[in-house]
């Protein structure tokens, strides 16, 4: 088969939405937390005598005060649209929109779980197909979902790679980490270069394994267990002023882990496309024909 | 553990299909080249997934004013939002200068380096 066929086939493929409705669940009530983040970020942003920083390219996005705090009213209202399952295509789209507005509008309003949630966002509208076929069945595209899989494992990938340097092995970066007072403060005796080095290196060893084991039928248990206390940890331990930010950013990483435990190879394909298409020819009352998902 | 799940039968290659290919190649590239373009430049960088990968030193900026008294300037004042990312060094000493125009210059000290940076002002009359 010719490699755009491939391609092109396998972006004809649907799934039933019930999985991805946990994740779309879960960033949806993210998106509202995250838009409280923003909230404190406006209010400081407009006081006066406050520098803006500009982009590389020169320049910032305009968002008048006066529109500052509707703008972020309006992408919690959307947060939790996504939440309930509301028109969840133009819902995901317009509140990933306004996450990267919002992102871009200087170097002051980047975050890394605003910009995560921004792509889960987009990515989840893009998904969503809603009620397909005679059944009425629930539906979502698959590729969509394959790259927010993917998305997962490019920032524990990048998140470990870019921690490969002199500096922050030597367990310098958390040692100062740990010198703020975080939700648990690590005893200053126990912060020894040994220690320092080796949660530094261990850090990178969870970051690059939890990457790849996701993907894997015989790891992901294991990075089902490793992955939440590896996030819980760094919540633990960060700075307390980061650590909203960081229980953000560990939701939106977390939530769509269970898409990993989706058997979508073919052979599941192949064993299930018969009933399916059954059920399809066949609506009956008695069949499912909503899943998990509310979504019209 | 797993749930299984299904397609539906093969449909026509389509039109709508072509796009969802060439939008999965180009949502594709843009998870995956940012981060790796990111990585070259000096960390932590925006768009790159650096989280807690370095920490860059926050200097202190105290004001020269005219009679020669040296003024500790409060950062907390001026910026919005700390960003370990943002490049605050670049930007903050012409802020400085709009918001204090009678400072004659302003003293840059950095955690890091024992030297002592001065930036001149030209204070505007009373």
């Amino acid at each position: 088969m010719q490699p755009l066929a491939a391609l092109t086939g396998y972006c004809s493929r649907q799934d039933s939405a019930a999985p991805l409705a946990v994740v779309r669940a879960i960033v949806g009530l993210d998106i509202a937390l995250c838009a409280a983040d923003c909230w404190f970020i406006v209010r400081q942003f407009y006081q006066p005598d406050r520098l803006r920083v500009p982009f590389d390219w020169g320049g910032t996005l305009p968002l008048p005060e006066a529109l500052a705090v509707p703008f972020v009213a309006v992408l919690a209202g959307l947060g939790l649209l996504l939440a309930v399952g509301i028109a969840t295509r133009p819902v995901g789209l317009l509140a990933s929109v306004m996450m990267f507005y919002f992102l871009l509008m200087d170097q002051q309003t980047y975050s890394n779980h605003l910009y995560l949630l921004a792509i889960e966002a987009g990515l989840i509208g893009l998904a969503w197909l809603g009620p397909v076929g005679p059944a009425g069945q629930l539906r979502v595209a698959r590729w969509p979902v394959t790259l927010l899989k993917v998305q997962i494992s490019v920032v524990y990938f990048f998140a470990a790679v870019s921690k490969l340097t002199p500096a922050f092995l030597s367990g310098s970066v958390l040692a100062e980490v740990w010198a703020s007072d975080g939700l648990v403060r690590v005893p200053a005796d126990w912060q020894t270069p040994a220690v320092l080095q080796s949660a530094a290196w261990a850090t990178v060893a969870t970051e690059l394994f939890l990457a790849f084991a996701l993907w894997s039928r015989r790891w992901r248990g294991v990075a089902a267990v490793l992955g939440p206390a590896f996030h819980l940890g760094t919540l633990l331990l960060v700075p307390a002023p980061l650590a909203l930010g960081v229980m953000i950013f560990a939701i939106a990483t977390l939530a769509p882990y269970g898409l990993f435990f989706v058997d979508d190879s073919p052979a599941a394909d192949s064993a299930s496309a018969a009933p399916t298409a059954a059920a399809a020819a066949n609506p009956s009352p008695a069949s499912p024909t909503h899943d998990a998902a509310t979504d019209s | 553990m797993s749930v299984s799940t299904d397609s539906p039968p093969a449909s026509p290659r389509s039109w709508r299909h072509t796009v969802s290919a060439l939008a999965l190649v180009g949502i594709l590239l843009a998870q995956i080249v940012p981060p790796t373009v990111q990585l070259l430049k000096p960390k932590p960088q925006r768009f790159g997934w650096q989280m807690f990968s370095a920490f860059n030193p926050i200097p202190r900026y105290e004001l020269i004013m005219p009679d020669g008294q040296i003024v500790p300037v409060d950062l907390h004042q001026h910026v919005g939002a700390w960003r370990n990312e943002a490049d605050y060094a670049r930007y903050l000493p012409a802020h400085l200068q709009r918001v204090y125009p009678q400072a004659r210059g302003i003293r840059v000290r950095w955690p890091d380096r024992p030297e002592v940076e001065v930036i001149p002002c030209n204070p505007s009359p009373p």
